[in-house]
């Protein structure tokens, strides 16, 4: 209602479907509908979205067992996601790399001080994955930068949670042994203790899986990285690697590599193998899992309130706490966000607070974490 | 859904290809031939079958949907037509009168017909097509001309996947951003090719004093503005005009997008209620 | 690929991917039961940012897989001025990287040239329509000879035809097709019309045995898409 000159002039209003001024004009849509104290996904402002979960469908472990020799799935983990609208497919696949120190030295100093120095760096005791972060919608191309990202704050976030520790990635690796009458057979090491005669055939190389994450993202509604994380964390709890072998001719084998004409240099090549059918569940350090949830802080435009009375705007609060941010209009609107991973017993191991939009205050974050303790109890509980 | 006595029954609900009516059906009723002429409209294509031997002209779904009748009324060059062809037939010594009628069979999709009962013709997925309202967002202006970006046909069901979100051409949302945030918003969504572009010339902003119109003082980028679709234009953009009342920004926030939203007060000033701030714009039907 | 790809997180140069030992396969008596049963499950609409999708899942004896079709636009087109849609297809591989880029853009090829004849592009001028085949997963249960792409064409087509119903995209019929011995034959018109033929393997005297067969699963699969369309 506007006033000109002691002249009071009627607007009148241009009215538009909800969907047409949700294109529009998206804050304002927003705007209105958080008035009405409810969001334009119709949740509540702090109200999560269900999340349903489908493990190892997809996984080469969920394969009856009379197929697993001849499986050719490398898929050694997998979780399907659904949150809301969206659904998350993440697969686990693995691959081998060896590495430089050899695995038993004799050389016990030489052990005491490389554990010193990694006792210096806490992060190089663990492990991370490779994630690969896929958002369908309807482009090809080069990755956008969501989801490159996504990917490596996921990579960094694993590394530095300390889930995955650097042991858990050894390869305990068997010797295939082939007797008299060609009959194969695979011997692993830590399975028999007390076979002496294996002992010999231990190698002097180390080798550790290196786990990839693919993960693909459909009908995407709003921020990503929470779901992919909580995907990615499913999938890796029911990742099993498989045993893996080398036979028994390999285990000293070196050859000659001339490598563009310079310098002459030894490459020692194994064929390392994995097991079809045997398979240990990958170790993470249980008490350090955490799920993520996301927040937004947005303050309300007094402007744009649909009230009829007009004292009641005094008390209600200027900004208000949103969980879970999904719908386009609330990811374009709200630029102050708190992502959080933590566990149910509220130990956190990323917190990420962006402020751009309404001013985050120690209440809302108190706020946020509260709420992420027990988003990450309820979804502690899916498995 | 039998209207007009057609003496066969309709498809409620059809399926793409589905068969819904021959092109002429003939009724014999009192005194004159019925004839009804259907032809196809929204949903519908004329397709050719060969029953017993002949090759029969027939409409056939191409929607999901209910299948809707209108009877058009002639112009009158079809009326002359019409009555050509029936002398013709006197002529012939055929006795019986003869009345055509012409009925536009669509398809409507079920999902938008039933909850917006107040629009009359609405569409899911319809490109923008002459005459047609679009409602635009200015993306850049020159002397000359607005660049805009169609975001919506009005009436008709916004598509789903041209938004921000989905697409990722907003700004960085929580954890971790989305698409272009490395380019300024206006650049990003229209650089990513996702939205059909169109042209307002200087000379189609208004009616009237038609060559002293400024574009800047008629619309700012970021204005929503309410246009009718000229023609299809080039390969890139529509050309479209606000030469009308009706037609023109709708929703404009002050101070370049920074301020608060701004009202109509004329025809061609907005004002900010909070402030009194006005801006020059060329409005949409603001009384 | 010597251009190294920073965009992405590839792990550590020297890992090699997880070979499994080939243990040679056990040798099963090629049981050639023709009642090759398949229960199939379409459903539509479940990807939010897309204009139409759908969903399908078949398993059978010897195969289970499960693939979504997702159509995006009609989208604005640049440069000329063009009076109809272009269609383009793509076929993604999915958490199983079991088809080569070559293999898929063969059948995606294939696949556009059937819907430029079942889309009403003339509907769409300057724009573009682009539709997207996810492959979700695709296991054998056994050796046989269906398990190559080529079998799963059919189903392709059952799925970008049911997401563009869904879209709202003008289509002159439900296109769907059939698989015998390679060969593919895509119908329309309750099978009066072929709209694409593919051919892979086997040898070429069998056709029109195979044109009956595809014929059957064409009628089948029609009749499954009218249902899923037809219900509220």
């Amino acid at each position: 209602m506007t006033e000109v000159d002691t002249e009071t002039l009627e607007v009148h209003p241009i009215t538009f479907p909800p969907q047409v001024l949700a294109r529009i004009s998206p804050e304002l849509s927003l705007q209105r509908h958080l008035s009405l104290g409810i969001r334009p996904c119709l949740r509540k402002f702090e109200e999560f979205r269900d999340v349903h979960i489908n493990q190892e469908t997809l996984s080469r472990y969920n394969l009856p067992d009379e197929l697993l020799p001849t499986a050719n799935s490398g898929i050694l983990g997998s979780n399907v996601l659904k949150c809301g609208k969206t659904f998350v497919i993440t697969s686990i696949t693995g691959g081998i790399v060896e590495e430089t120190l050899p695995v038993e030295t004799d050389n016990l100093g030489e052990e005491e001080l490389l554990d010193m120095s990694e006792k210096r760096d806490e992060i190089s005791k663990y492990a991370s994955v490779f994630p690969i972060v896929e958002v369908e919608r309807g482009r090809v191309g080069a990755p956008t930068d969501e989801e490159m990202t996504v990917s490596q704050k996921l990579h960094d976030c694993v590394l530095h949670s300390g889930i995955i520790p650097k042991s858990a990635l050894n390869v305990k690796c068997g010797v295939r042994t082939t007797d008299t009458e060609g009959n194969k057979t695979v011997f692993y090491p830590d399975e028999q203790e007390d076979d002496v005669t294996l002992k010999q055939l231990q190698q002097q190389k180390k080798w550790a899986y290196v786990l990839y994450a693919k993960i693909v993202v459909f009908s995407r509604t709003g921020p990503v990285f929470d779901l992919c994380w909580n995907s990615l964390i499913f999938a890796l709890r029911n990742t099993r690697l498989p045993r893996a072998f080398i036979d028994e001719r390999a285990t000293d084998l070196t050859m000659t590599v001339r490598t563009r004409g310079r310098s002459a240099t030894i490459k020692e090549t194994y064929d390392i193998l994995c097991d079809p059918k045997k398979s240990v569940q990958l170790k993470l350090v249980e008490p350090k899992i955490g799920y993520a949830s996301s927040y937004g802080l947005i303050d309300l435009d007094p402007e744009a309130q649909i009230n009829d009375d007009e004292d009641e705007d005094m008390d209600q609060p200027s900004s208000i706490l949103l969980a879970d941010i999904d719908t386009e209009a609330e990811e374009t609107c709200i630029h102050s966000t708190i992502s959080i991973i933590g566990d149910s017993k509220g130990n956190l191991s990323n917190v990420t607070l962006v402020g751009g939009g309404a001013k985050i205050t120690p209440e809302a974050i108190k706020r946020s974490l509260l709420l992420s303790k027990q988003r990450s109890s309820d979804l502690s509980t899916r498995l | 859904m039998n209207p007009e006595g057609i003496p066969f029954e309709f498809p409620d609900r059809v399926f793409p290809g589905q068969l819904i009516c021959p092109e002429y059906e003939v009724k014999q009723q009192d005194e004159v031939d019925l004839v009804f002429k259907f032809n196809s409209g929204q949903g519908t294509r004329f397709q050719s079958f060969k029953y017993d031997g002949t090759t029969v002209n027939a409409i056939t779904a191409t929607l999901v949907g209910n299948v809707k009748i209108t009877e058009t009324t002639c112009d009158s060059t079809a009326n002359a037509d019409q009555k050509a062809s029936e002398e013709k037939l006197q002529s012939q010594g055929e006795v019986r009168k003869r009345i055509v009628k012409d009925m536009v069979v669509s398809v409507a999709q079920n999902d938008i017909s039933e909850t917006k009962c107040n629009v009359n013709d609405d569409f899911a997925n319809n490109l923008p097509k002459e005459d047609d309202i679009v409602l635009t967002r200015v993306t850049r202006i020159s002397l000359q001309r607005a660049n805009v970006e169609i975001l919506a046909v009005e009436n008709q069901a916004v598509p789903v996947d041209s938004g921000i979100g989905s697409n990722g051409s907003g700004i960085v949302a929580a954890g971790g951003g989305s698409g272009a945030a490395t380019f300024s918003i206006a650049q990003a969504s229209s650089d990513l090719g996702e939205t059909f572009r169109g042209l307002i010339r200087s000379q189609d902003v208004r009616a009237t004093e038609r060559d002293t119109v400024k574009i800047i003082d008629s619309f700012k980028p970021g204005d929503i503005v309410r246009a009718q679709v000229l023609s299809l234009g080039d390969g890139t953009n529509y050309y479209l005009t606000t030469a009308r009342n009706d037609l023109g920004v709708v929703f404009a926030r002050a101070v370049n997008g920074t301020g608060g939203l701004m009202y109509a007060i004329d025809w061609q000033t907005m004002a900010v209620p909070s402030t009194g701030a006005t801006e020059k714009r060329k409005c949409a039907k603001p009384f | 690929m010597n251009v190294q790809d920073r965009r992405r997180l590839l792990g550590p140069a020297n890992a090699r991917p997880i070979a499994f030992s080939a243990e040679k396969p056990v040798v099963e008596e090629p049981e050639k039961d023709q009642d090759k049963q398949e229960s199939i499950s379409l459903r539509k609409g479940l990807i939010e940012n897309s204009n139409g999708s759908s969903l399908i899942e078949v398993s059978s004896k010897d195969r289970q897989f499960s693939l979504m079709a997702s159509v995006y636009g009609p989208r604005a087109l640049r440069g000329s001025f063009t009076s109809m849609a272009s269609i383009s297809i793509q076929l993604q591989n999915g958490s199983q990287e079991k088809y080569g880029p070559t293999q898929l853009r063969e059948v995606a090829t294939f696949l556009t040239s059937v819907f430029n004849a079942v889309v009403n592009r003339s509907r769409y001028p300057k724009s573009g329509i682009d539709i997207f085949v996810y492959l979700t997963y695709d296991r054998d249960l056994s050796q046989s000879s269906s398990s190559n792409i080529s079998a799963l064409i059919p189903h392709c087509i059952t799925g970008i035809t049911l997401a563009l119903a869904d879209a709202g995209i003008e289509i002159l019929d439900l296109a769907s097709g059939g698989y015998h011995n390679g060969n593919v034959f895509s119908f329309i018109k309750n099978g009066d019309e072929i709209t694409g033929f593919w051919k892979d393997e086997g040898v070429s005297n069998d056709i029109s045995d195979s044109l009956e067969i595809c014929r059957q699963s064409y009628i089948r699969y029609k009749s499954l898409m009218v249902s899923t369309l037809m219900q509220k």
